[in-house]
């Protein structure tokens, strides 16, 4: 199934898309800045025992305790050993975060230069990417942030 | 109220100003600490309301019902005076309700089958709430028919919920639970009382939604029990905190009921193993151990190196007894409960999560989750208890084992709210009468050993700087609280009630304590303080009689 972020499916006539790119690795990532609530920097989540691989462990986010999503331990990369950065993310269920490398800066992207998921990406891959745009010296590639939320990530694993 | 919040402000504003002037730093803190913990307290009393504001309108409820069902019902009703946060109450009030109609609807038969099957043709309803540590338990309970389970399970294969082979393999218990499922009733006819499937899933839903527990129990022809199991309140519980893995676990004080410390150097020898399970002994008994390390991290062995101190933690979790063996203990702190996200409360072994007060987060344990991954089961324990409070029950209570002037004395333990040593001066007269001011309460005071005039004696004639000391037993006696004044407190011990021989008649007010006849103190005959005596004159003159 190919699933275009809900941000980039909304705005297809021709308005520009606002981006914001988080880097994980050598890759440059995107997540549509209307998703965001907040940015919290260089975060030391709270590891909890025996909690599924994705879950990259609780932070303190505003008196409330915020469960963190791994996407390193999702794309299957070797976990960062520096303190990450957390994108407070806004989901159905409430709020969550989601662990990158780093935040990088909000880009403003045409649909235009946007291509859908190519058929030769991975199924897991597939279902947590949303697509990319072409930029001058490399691609942004999109997140599909509602599939990043732990309650569906959760079910998912269910499911599998 | 509005007073302790006043202060609160204050107080932070003289510790906002202290900071420059470190040293009076600690005291401002700890001053500001207090007052908080004290307004939290008389909010959360604010917040308690007794269940009778729910229990007192089912009455008129189960009235009309059962009039309008042609059912004669009886509705008992216990524990009105138990309290449950506000909140909590509100919350209850439509599963409480649902579950009684269920009751009423399909427990209690028809009064001509009630009388074809040989029981009162009258019916009978329970409604019950008691206390159980940290939860509060309301139970509804009926004489009825009970809930039968092969109607049950040729329902649930009827609508799709399980296959026939599925339900052939489950027991009674699991059967039952199916009636939790939405959409499920298993009345024959719909009446606009209930039958219409939205049953018992949304009680269940409800009640799940404020932290609580909803468990049944069914005996065909019997009656059918439905318990509601409700935290005591929301948000705030003392904990504590224990460490384990480098990190901070914050336990529940409701469940705990002792920690052992094991020292370094007898780690290896204090932990007993039959097989592969960890066992210790406490007074006697086999204690079954969960290490809590072993629990969160499967593939690490267990380190029980020399060097190394651990504690363990005994726990009590609905009659599960287990200790948990954890690395380090830290304070006990009262923690605010933060709820987790569902992907962890899949887990299963938190309750949730909070932020302590060095700002570290710490996963709250579940300690009857836990005992149930470690398969730690109830009967074993549950034999040993009910013989435990056989021997115990009626013939033994404990004492608390005194001498007053020589002769030994004892006080039943569960009347003694404290034991304080305190300067001869601290006791005033009133007339004649010894009185103690005690957390702003006028005690009297009992001195059948006349301690204090001999105290009084030697005070004068050593005349130490910090004036003679003596020990006054704080005592409950009904509502009203005395004073004992002892010599020594000497032990606590498990006293048996004597009989007169020949007749076998109960003795009063003397136990067997340590194979000897000890003297029970009659705390109903101290004598109570005059009332509404004009006690200023009186007061005056003691202070000048002390001074």
């Amino acid at each position: 199934m190919t699933a275009p972020a809900t941000a980039v499916r909304n705005s297809r006539p021709q308005a520009q898309v606002e981006v914001c790119s988080v880097r994980l690795g050598k890759t440059m990532y995107g997540v549509p800045i209307g998703h965001i609530l907040e940015i919290v920097g260089s975060a030391r989540p709270q590891p909890v025992p025996l909690a599924p691989e994705y879950v990259g462990g609780l932070v303190h986010y505003r008196g409330d305790v915020l469960t963190t999503v791994s996407l390193r331990q999702l794309l299957g990369l070797p976990p960062c050993e520096k303190a990450q950065d957390i994108l407070v993310l806004e989901s159905e269920g409430g709020c969550f975060g989601l662990l990158v490398d780093s935040v990088g800066e909000v880009l403003t992207v045409s649909p235009a230069d946007y291509e859908p998921n190519p058929s030769i990406l991975e199924r897991r891959h597939r279902a947590l990417l949303g697509g990319a745009y072409k930029l001058k010296d490399n691609l942004l590639v999109m997140l599909d942030t509602e599939r990043l939320d732990p309650m569906r990530l959760a079910q998912e694993t269910v499911e599998r | 109220m509005m007073n302790l919040v006043g202060e609160l402000v204050l107080t932070r504003n003289q510790v906002l100003q202290a900071t420059a002037a470190d040293s009076r730093m600690t005291l401002l803190s700890r001053r500001l600490d207090m007052v908080t913990a004290d307004l939290r307290e008389s909010v959360m009393k604010a917040r308690m309301q007794p269940v009778s504001n729910v229990f007192s309108k089912m009455p008129r409820m189960v009235r009309d019902l059962s009039q309008s069902l042609g059912r004669r019902v009886h509705l008992e009703m216990e524990g009105q005076e138990t309290e449950l946060d506000k909140s909590l109450l509100e919350a209850i009030k439509d599963p409480l309700t649902h579950a009684l109609r269920n009751a009423l609807d399909h427990g209690i038969e028809p009064p001509d089958v009630r009388s074809a099957a040989g029981k009162n043709p009258e019916g009978t309803v329970r409604l019950r709430a008691v206390q159980e540590g940290s939860h509060v338990v309301i139970e509804v309970s009926d004489d009825g028919a009970g809930i039968a389970v092969e109607k049950v399970r040729d329902k649930a294969i009827e609508r799709g919920v399980i296959t026939p082979d599925r339900a052939a393999l489950l027991g009674e218990r699991e059967l039952l639970q199916l009636i939790f499922l939405p959409g499920f009733s298993t009345a024959a006819k719909v009446t606009n009382v209930s039958g219409r499937g939205v049953g018992m899933d949304v009680v269940r839903t409800n009640v799940e939604k404020i932290g609580g527990k909803v468990e049944l129990d069914s005996r065909a022809g019997k009656g059918t029990t439905v318990r509601l199991r409700i935290p005591l309140t929301l948000a705030i519980i003392p904990a504590l905190i224990v460490r384990s893995l480098n990190q901070s676990f914050a336990l529940p004080q409701g469940a705990l009921s002792e920690l052992v410390h094991i020292p370094p150097e007898k780690a290896e020898t204090a932990i007993e193993w039959i097989d592969s399970a960890p066992l210790y002994r406490l007074r006697g008994r086999l204690l079954p151990l969960v290490f809590l390390s072993r629990l969160l991290d499967p593939g690490r062995a267990i380190n029980l190196a020399a060097d190394r101190e651990s504690f363990i933690a005994v726990l009590d979790a609905d009659g599960r007894r287990f200790g948990l063996v954890v690395d380090g203990l830290a304070d006990p702190e009262e923690i605010v409960v933060k709820p987790l996200s569902a992907a962890l409360k899949d887990i299963g072994l938190y309750s949730g999560a909070t932020v302590l007060g060095n700002a570290d987060l710490a996963l709250i344990l579940d300690p009857g989750a836990i005992a149930m991954k470690a398969g730690i089961t109830m009967q074993s324990e549950e034999e040993t208890h009910a013989q435990a409070e056989e021997s115990t029950d009626q013939t033994r209570a404990e004492f608390l084992l005194v001498e007053v002037a020589g002769r030994r004395a004892a006080v039943p333990l569960s009347d003694v709210l404290r034991i304080e040593q305190m300067p001869l001066s601290r006791i005033e007269y009133v007339g004649y009468r010894p009185v103690l001011n005690f957390d702003g309460h006028l005690l009297p005071v009992e001195d059948s050993g006349g301690i204090l005039g001999q105290a009084a004696e030697a005070q004068s004639v050593e005349s130490s700087p910090d004036g003679a000391q003596i020990i006054a037993v704080v005592c409950r006696d009904g509502n009203r609280h005395v004073g004992i004044v002892v010599s020594h407190v000497l032990d606590v011990a498990t006293g048996s009630d004597l009989f007169e021989a020949g007749t076998g008649a109960q003795t009063c007010g003397v136990t067997m304590l340590k194979n000897r006849v000890t003297g029970v103190v009659d705390l109903g005959g101290v004598a109570p303080l005059a009332q509404g005596e004009p006690a200023h004159e009186s007061w005056v003159q003691s202070a000048e009689v002390t001074a």
